[in-house]
């Protein structure tokens, strides 16, 4: 006879809880239907997302005239889903971590809803806030209307992270203070004569992202004495930013149109990475001397740099993509671990020791793959090259012969390539490659070469 | 290597009055234990009034293949994977009993197997292998079950 106690209800909610961690969360609400215990058990779960098309997608097998009605039965299933367990967590004094929506607001009902649950969210002392909302437009409508955040959110003591796509700030809120905000990332319409209110409330701030924000013309930071980090990208107005930041450590410019960058002192900065910004050489050389303790430097589609020279024991990592107008690149960076170019077949004299990773990609389909050894050869001893379609593996050993200054390592604190080269592998995965030459120049070259493997990868069948 | 602990013997008495010798090496397997031991509180019988002789034996025995270094690992997992085969009523008093005695991974694992024995069956199933009674009316249930539609889907 089977002992027929119903064990797995008389639980306590925190094994509930834990057992219920193990569990798919759609399964979690189909257990709500087993009794009245389980009823509401899935509303203790953190749910950290709530997207809308995940029930309003799946309208394939809805016949055309139906799929109206289908669409606003889901949609407000989701509004109830999100309603009890929002309203579930305030009611029993839960606290919620994290709250993303992603959802489309149909009209004012909607955008009134959405108020009460970042009520809701925020009297449960959320700390990271996501809120990708947009407003269904109706064709008669002009122009966009966007969802306005409310002033609660910008009051809120336990945000720690705000993240907001979509929506829109309004130019005016009575009282801005976010104490304990970390990281914001704002991907919305702005006004210009908000922003200095909301970084000015933003004491301790560490992260700050500003994407795709129309309206914000121009943007001043200063006195915010935790910021590490700043990412400005692609925002299609902005004209003028100006930053001062004696923590920054990492900085990322992508632009869309000419805009004034004026740096101060931000004396701990070491990640610089510049997208599309019209910098000359002379910004570029004052912005490195000011700031010597840059180890990270990407530049791409900076079109108005000729000529770049770089001095640096602290550079490791360098990456000069695209900027068609450079002729020559020279660099002393004796610490310089990785190297990344794609470009015109330039002049570049380095002098580095401590390549281990290189990235190659020549423009010009006039260079000889001597040539293109020859530019690489300057780059001293790198060890593992990424070359377009091409691996190379680079091993060095000791020169035989103690040699008296040999011209071509002059101007380079060690022996170059040429008295260390041992063995080279050469893995073609696609393409091909003037082998016979490529191998009379090593064989020529390296004194101490010992052996040179060529490996044809997977090749591209013949058309 | 082994502790320089002395081979001291830790004495526990099970609700239906059975009791246990064990070392002390493996009775600290549980953390509630071993703050006994650590707050001398471990010199006389230890009283367990919510964990029979049945399920003591076995949360013993476990703690003392976590302490034999002459187990491998695959001898371990095979051991894990054996023990939890059991009916019932036996998890649940295993549960609870790791639970209070606070074995480090046992409440895991007994936890994970629970709800193995839930994940993809549907509700019926549920009710049926847990013998959950279902307290909806047919037009209760069939509500939730509309309200929810998306996980029925």
């Amino acid at each position: 006879m089977k002992n027929q106690i119903d064990r797995l209800s008389e639980l306590p909610d925190p094994i509930l809880d834990h057992i219920l961690s193990f569990i798919p969360m759609k399964q979690i609400l189909q257990l709500s239907i087993l009794s009245k215990r389980w009823q509401n058990v899935w509303t203790l779960l953190p749910i950290p997302e709530f997207e809308q098309h995940l029930f309003t997608n799946n309208l394939r097998k809805v016949p055309p005239n139906e799929k109206q009605e289908e669409f606003q039965r889901k949609k407000q299933e989701f509004k109830n889903f999100v309603q009890r367990y929002l309203l579930g967590h305030y009611r029993q004094r839960l606290s919620i971590n994290k709250f993303r929506l992603h959802m489309m607001l149909d009209d004012e009902s909607d955008c009134a809803l959405l108020n009460r649950w970042i009520d809701y969210a925020i009297e449960c002392n959320v700390k990271e806030l996501n809120l990708d909302v947009w407003i269904d437009q109706k064709r008669y409508e002009l122009p966009k209307k966007k969802y306005e955040l409310p002033e609660r959110v910008l009051v809120a003591k336990s945000i720690t992270e705000l993240k907001l796509c979509k929506c829109k700030l309004k130019s005016f809120y009575s009282d801005i203070n976010l104490p304990s905000l970390k990281k914001l990332v704002l991907g919305i319409n702005v006004e210009d004569q908000i922003v200095p209110d909301l970084i000015a409330g933003c004491r301790d701030i560490e992260e700050m992202t500003f994407e795709c924000c129309y309206g914000l013309k121009s943007l001043q930071v200063s006195g915010l004495p935790k910021l590490k980090a700043i990412e400005l990208v692609e925002n299609p107005e902005l004209e003028s930013v100006e930053i001062e930041a004696s923590n920054l450590e990492s900085l990322v410019f992508k632009l869309t149109r000419p805009c004034q960058i004026n740096l101060g002192r931000c004396e701990n900065l070491n990640k610089l990475l510049l997208y599309s910004c019209s910098i000359t050489d002379k910004w570029l050389h004052d912005v490195l001397s000011k700031h010597p303790l840059i180890d990270c430097l990407d530049l791409r589609c900076c079109s108005m740099l000729k000529r770049i020279k770089i001095a640096s024991h602290r550079m490791r990592s360098l990456a000069f993509i695209s900027c068609y107008e450079l002729v020559e690149i020279d660099i002393v960076t004796p610490n310089l671990h990785r190297l990344e170019y794609d470009g015109y077949f330039i002049s570049f004299s380095s002098n580095t020791s401590s390549l281990s990773e290189v990235s190659i990609r020549f423009t010009d389909e006039d260079v000889s793959d001597v040539e293109k050894i020859e530019f690489l050869a300057n780059l001293s001893h790198p060890k593992l090259l990424n070359w377009e379609t091409f691996n190379i593996e680079f091993s060095y050993g000791n020169p035989v012969d103690k040699l008296k200054d040999p011209s071509c390592c002059k101007l380079i604190p060690i022996l170059c390539w040429r008295h260390c080269l041992k063995a080279i592998k050469i893995e073609n995965l696609r393409g091909s490659i003037e082998e016979d030459a490529l191998k009379k120049y090593f064989s020529d070259n390296a004194e101490i070469l010992e052996s040179f493997h060529y490996l044809k990868g997977s090749v591209l069948p013949e058309v | 290597m082994s502790s320089s602990k002395s081979n001291k013997i830790v004495k526990l008495e099970s609700s239906d009055n059975k009791t246990f010798e064990v070392e002390e090496a493996v009775a600290v397997q549980s953390e509630t234990l071993k703050n006994m031991v650590d707050d001398g509180c471990a010199n006389d019988t230890i009283p367990l009034p919510n964990v029979n002789g049945k399920i003591l034996e076995m949360v013993l025995g476990w703690c003392k293949k976590h302490v034999d270094e002459t187990v491998t690992g695959d001898e371990l997992n095979k051991y894990e994977a054996d023990f939890l085969d059991l009916d019932q009523a036996d998890l649940y008093g295993l549960l609870m009993a790791a639970n209070f005695l606070n074995v480090k991974g046992l409440l895991d694992r007994v936890l994970q197997r629970v709800a193995d024995m839930i994940k993809g069956k549907k509700p019926e199933e549920i009710r049926r292998i847990f013998n959950i009674k279902n307290d909806f009316t047919p037009e209760e249930e069939e509500e939730i079950r509309l309200e929810n539609a998306w996980a029925f889907d």
